[in-house]
């Protein structure tokens, strides 16, 4: 910030807090500073808002890139006896070694009418926490939502396939095998079942049969689902379309990011309130602007008027 | 709307239904005076429409509508203003309209609609909408779904549209009786007018079993799928009308004894019949009940006997006169003077001849029995009954020894049962296809889960499975099912014990089934009767006892049986057991049967000599809850001669006991061991069975 000189001084000089950087969880502590009475400065080194956040036009999203590519001038520290608590907020590149080539020898006329999400849209469900957490802080009023239409999953070979998560459209499906329908509808009723006792304080005999044991719940969640007998096809829809697990779950490279089977389940429970629910009418799809991301998600949200698990009779 | 537990009203609740009753009351009364004095001015119809509004289920006031609107519309400012007309016409389907909001599950008010709309004076426009907007409330109510069918009639919907719809609605979901149920309606009709794109009748039905599959494997444990499937296996099964079996048997060659002097221990019930009277009963016995077995539909060839002088009455207590099992009697006269004449009978059904099925399928098969029947000399004097021995049928009356001899009686049976009595026309290639499909699909579901109803659905598959082969003549003995379907019913016993009587009954027939249709277990269950020196009962006893049999059937293998112990089941009712004539020996002591009404087969049984029914619930229940089920005293078609003042008794049991009894020409009787039995009814028995010689083992003459 050398150039604090072109900016009008600020009034008043003095803030409980300040905050740099204006994306959705800096966005969120301002709000509930603010909201707690403090003072709050808030501030943004970029030229634009929403830091990772920000949808920019064709033109800009190039010199982003091509300064997030460069390295950052290190921020001076400030006097220790100033009386500051400095926080530093990790942030971390989102792209690097990017490299940029154009194919077209001109530049795009109509470039300013595209806008491209700096890390593509956001996917929530709805029934989250965080919602909550965006419409309390009112940070929403920035923010655009959309609610996904379809959710489909690769087969591994090109083809997407619709994504068969509630009781009537593993009805519809016509991928699965007839015995697929059956596995997938009576491990979402286990799960279901397991929820209703722990909601239930888990009493009774019956509630004993019905959850999950301790030691399946600690287990990852992948050999869970393989002791249920699902088919690698199941697996890999309740694993990557419904609880939408980061990483690969079944090639535990990465033994960090393996699901435990209670939070594969918690995932679960997540997305099948999201999808019950109404006045939200499912998931919201965070961008910030009208883009859509170039690349089409490996797996995208779904909707879906219908419960997850529906009742019987 | 479904599944909503009830709530106990608060006391503010309480309060305001009182308030609320009590308006009701004053409307209601101001309403019936309206209605008494047939007053139908605008202020009386305002008051019926605020009284249906806040309770439509109050069927007097749609019934005064009705009324007004008849009135009103005869009214001369009224009569051929088509406008004024469509006022008042439209005012009661906005009634109609309110009241549904209130309750949209009131008969009334559906049906008023229907009768407004039926006047031809009304668009029909809206009713879709309206109908759209209660499916959505709930998409199960049965009275939208009925009313949807109304409207689409009535506007000329095709049903491959409304079957479109079902579909929509079954994708919503699934679980949908009433949508299930009107695609079975709509396509019944579309199969039926042969429509484009619905025949032949095997394709549909093949992609039915298909999109109803993805429901069952997705869940199974929603049963609205497997009603739908039960329906489709309905269809697939729903076969022509066959002759199945008769008596005499084809092939038979019988031998009429006059007077027992055939009587040496090795007769048979193939070979020898008692008769006193010189006629010999003549049983036809198809696969359904039929309708129009007469001289006309059948015809009887045989010397001395006029085909079209025979007279075949159904052996039923339905009183619609169709009956599975047909009788009637052949007379040989007594004037020959051959020592011994045979006669060939031919007894000839020719195909689609007038004979109707209950369901409407023409009796598909020309069939043709023929059998022979030896007739002696006439002789003077009937068998002396005098010196009759007590006939006693338990256990150490019988002996098993002599296997051989039963043996080649019941090679005899099978030989005839594999003789065919018609020949088979239609192809069934599709329906075993199918049904061999479904079965191996049930068996795949069912081996990773246990399902009520995919276990019952596997049980009717695989019984369906062996009727058909049956039907088809391909039946090998060692395809049948039995053991696994005994198998099925005895899990489901233990699975659902709600429909425990149920699966009893199931159990039952298979089992029944089971033994008939094997030689080795059938001659386990054959016994001969000990004691040689009475002629009045063939020696040949089949031997039912013990085997919790809740139910009888397979009736049409039996035809032949003459001496039958049916004793220590859990019988409670004899149904099927009117179709064996011959039976002159029953034993059913030690079982369930709780009235005398439950007696009421044997009541067609004219040779019936010896009956036991001892140890068993009669006057246990003070009302016969099976009096409303089957027929009966009380259904006036019997028993109507009865004359109390006879005697001092009264009550229903002497009543049914008079019914039951009157007919018969009982030699001997057991009633002890049941709730009823005392001095009375022993008395009124002795009175009503004047042949009687033995009363609970005791000479009572």
């Amino acid at each position: 910030m050398d150039e604090t000189t072109s900016y009008p001084p600020i009034e008043p000089s003095n803030f409980d807090l300040i905050v740099v950087g204006t994306g959705l969880p800096e966005a969120i502590l301002a709000a509930a500073a603010s909201a707690a009475g403090k003072s709050v400065l808030h501030l943004d080194p970029n030229p634009s808002y929403g830091t990772h956040y920000a949808s920019l036009p064709l033109n800009e999203f190039n010199s982003y890139i091509e300064s997030q590519t460069s390295s950052n001038p290190p921020i001076s520290q400030p006097d220790i006896d100033s009386g500051f608590t400095r926080v530093p907020l990790g942030t971390r590149p989102v792209y690097s070694s990017a490299e940029i080539i154009s194919y077209s020898s001109e530049s795009l006329e109509e470039s300013r009418k595209f806008n491209i999400d700096l890390s593509g849209p956001r996917v929530l469900l709805c029934a989250d926490s965080m919602i909550d957490l965006i419409l309390k802080s009112e940070v929403n009023q920035y923010m655009e939502f959309k609610s996904i239409d379809g959710s489909f999953i690769s087969d591994g070979e090109g083809n997407l396939e619709n994504v068969p998560d509630s009781r009537s459209t593993i009805f519809k499906d016509r991928k699965l095998s007839f015995t697929e329908k059956n596995q997938l509808m009576r491990f979402f009723k286990l799960v279901q079942g397991h929820l209703e006792v722990a909601a239930g304080g888990g009493g009774g005999e019956s509630g004993e049969s019905k959850s999950i044991s301790e030691q399946d719940l600690e287990s990852s969640f992948v050999e869970f689902l393989s002791k249920m007998g699902l088919s690698p096809k199941l697996k890999s829809i309740i694993l990557y379309a419904i609880a939408m697990a980061d990483y690969d779950q079944e090639n535990g490279d990465v033994y960090r990011s393996v699901l435990k089977t209670k939070d594969g389940i918690e995932r679960l429970a997540l997305y099948h309130s999201s999808v019950g629910r109404k006045f939200l009418h499912n998931c919201l799809n965070l961008t910030g602007g009208e883009g859509f991301s170039a690349e089409m998600p490996e797996k995208l949200k779904t909707e879906s008027a219908n419960q997850l698990i529906g009742h019987s009779s | 709307m479904h599944g909503r537990p009830r709530k106990a009203p608060t006391s503010e609740e309480q309060e305001a239904f009182a308030i609320k009753a009590s308006k009701l009351r004053s409307l209601q009364s101001q309403f019936l005076q309206f209605h008494h004095r047939k007053i139908y001015t605008k202020e009386a119809l305002d008051v019926s429409a605020k009284l249906l509004e806040s309770n439509p289920e109050y069927y007097t006031a749609w019934n005064y509508r009705k009324h007004a609107v008849q009135h009103n519309l005869n009214l001369p400012e009224v009569e051929n203003n088509e406008e004024s007309i469509k006022s008042i016409l439209d005012e009661e389907l906005r009634l109609v309209e309110n009241a549904l909001k209130k309750n949209f599950k009131s008969y009334g008010a559906w049906h008023h609609r229907k009768w407004a709309l039926n006047k031809g004076h009304s668009s029909t426009d809206r009713e879709l909408l309206l109908l759209s907007k209660f499916q959505k409330a709930d998409s199960r109510n049965f009275h939208a779904w009925n009313y949807r069918r109304f409207v689409t009639t009535l506007k000329n919907i095709p049903d491959e549209k409304e079957l479109e719809y079902t579909t929509d609605m079954i994708y919503n979901n699934f679980s949908n009786y009433s949508a299930w149920h009107n695609r079975s309606v709509l396509l019944s009709h579309l199969l039926k007018e042969k429509a484009k794109g619905y025949s032949p009748k095997d394709n549909v039905f093949t992609e039915e079993y298909e999109f109803v599959r993805h429901a069952l494997f997705t869940d199974p444990d929603d049963q609205s799928g497997w009603f739908y499937h039960m329906w489709l296996l309905d269809q697939t099964v729903k076969l022509e009308t066959l002759l199945v079996s008769s008596w005499p048997p084809h092939g038979c060659n019988l031998s009429l004894s006059v007077d027992g002097s055939f009587g040496d221990c090795s007769f048979s019930p193939f070979t020898v019949l008692q008769s006193n009277t010189r006629r010999l009963p003549l049983i036809l016995y198809f696969s359904e009940a039929v309708e129009n077995i007469c001289s006309s539909t059948v015809e009887v060839e045989c010397e001395n006997i006029v085909s079209n002088e025979l007279v075949w009455r159904p052996l039923s207590g339905d009183v619609t006169g169709s009956a599975q099992a047909w009788l009637t009697y052949l007379n040989f006269p007594e004037e020959h003077a051959h020592s011994l004449k045979a006669y060939q009978v031919k007894v000839s059904l020719a195909r689609s001849q007038g004979i109707f099925s209950s369901t409407g399928v023409h009796h598909g098969n020309s069939s043709h029995i023929a059998f022979t029947v030896s007739v002696p000399l006439y002789r003077s004097g009937h068998v002396d009954l005098k010196n009759e021995r007590k006939i006693s049928l338990s256990e150490e009356s019988f002996c098993t020894h002599d296997a051989q001899f039963l043996e080649s009686v019941l090679v005899n049976l099978f030989h005839l049962e594999r003789t065919k009595v018609g020949e088979t026309v239609v192809d069934y290639q599709w329906n075993t296809m199918t049904i061999n499909n479904e079965i191996a699909h049930c068996r795949e579901l069912l081996s990773t889960m246990n399902c009520k109803i995919g276990k019952l659905t596997l049980a009717r598959l695989l019984m369906a499975h062996d009727t058909l082969m049956s039907y088809t003549g391909t039946s090998h003995r060692n395809v049948r099912h039995h053991a696994e379907i005994l198998q099925l019913y005895d899990d489901l016993k233990k699975m659902d014990p709600a429909h425990l009587h149920y699966y009893q009954d199931e159990y039952s027939l298979v089992l029944l089934k089971q033994i008939i249709s094997n030689q080795e277990l059938l001659l386990k269950h054959c016994r001969k009767y000990k004691d040689p020196s009475s002629p009045r009962i063939n020696n040949f006893c089949l031997r039912l006892n013990n085997l919790s049999l809740s139910r009888i059937g397979s009736i049409e293998q039996l035809l032949w049986v003459q001496v039958l112990d049916l004793s220590y089941n859990q019988l409670k009712t004899l149904e099927g057991l009117e179709v064996m004539q011959l039976l002159s020996c029953l034993n059913v002591s030690h079982n369930k049967l709780s009235s005398f009404t439950a007696l009421e087969p044997l009541r067609l049984l004219r040779s019936l000599k010896v009956l036991d029914i001892s140890c068993n619930e009669i006057g246990v229940h003070s009302i016969d809850t099976r009096r409303y089920l089957c027929s009966s005293p009380l259904n006036h078609t019997s028993g109507g001669d009865w004359k109390p003042e006879e005697s001092e008794m009264h009550g229903a049991d002497y009543w049914e006991a008079y019914a039951i009894f009157k007919d018969l020409n009982l030699i001997q009787l057991d009633v002890i061991g049941n709730t009823v039995s005392d001095e009375n009814i022993k008395s009124l028995l002795i009175k009503l069975l004047p042949s009687l010689k033995w009363f609970d083992g005791e000479s009572c003459r």
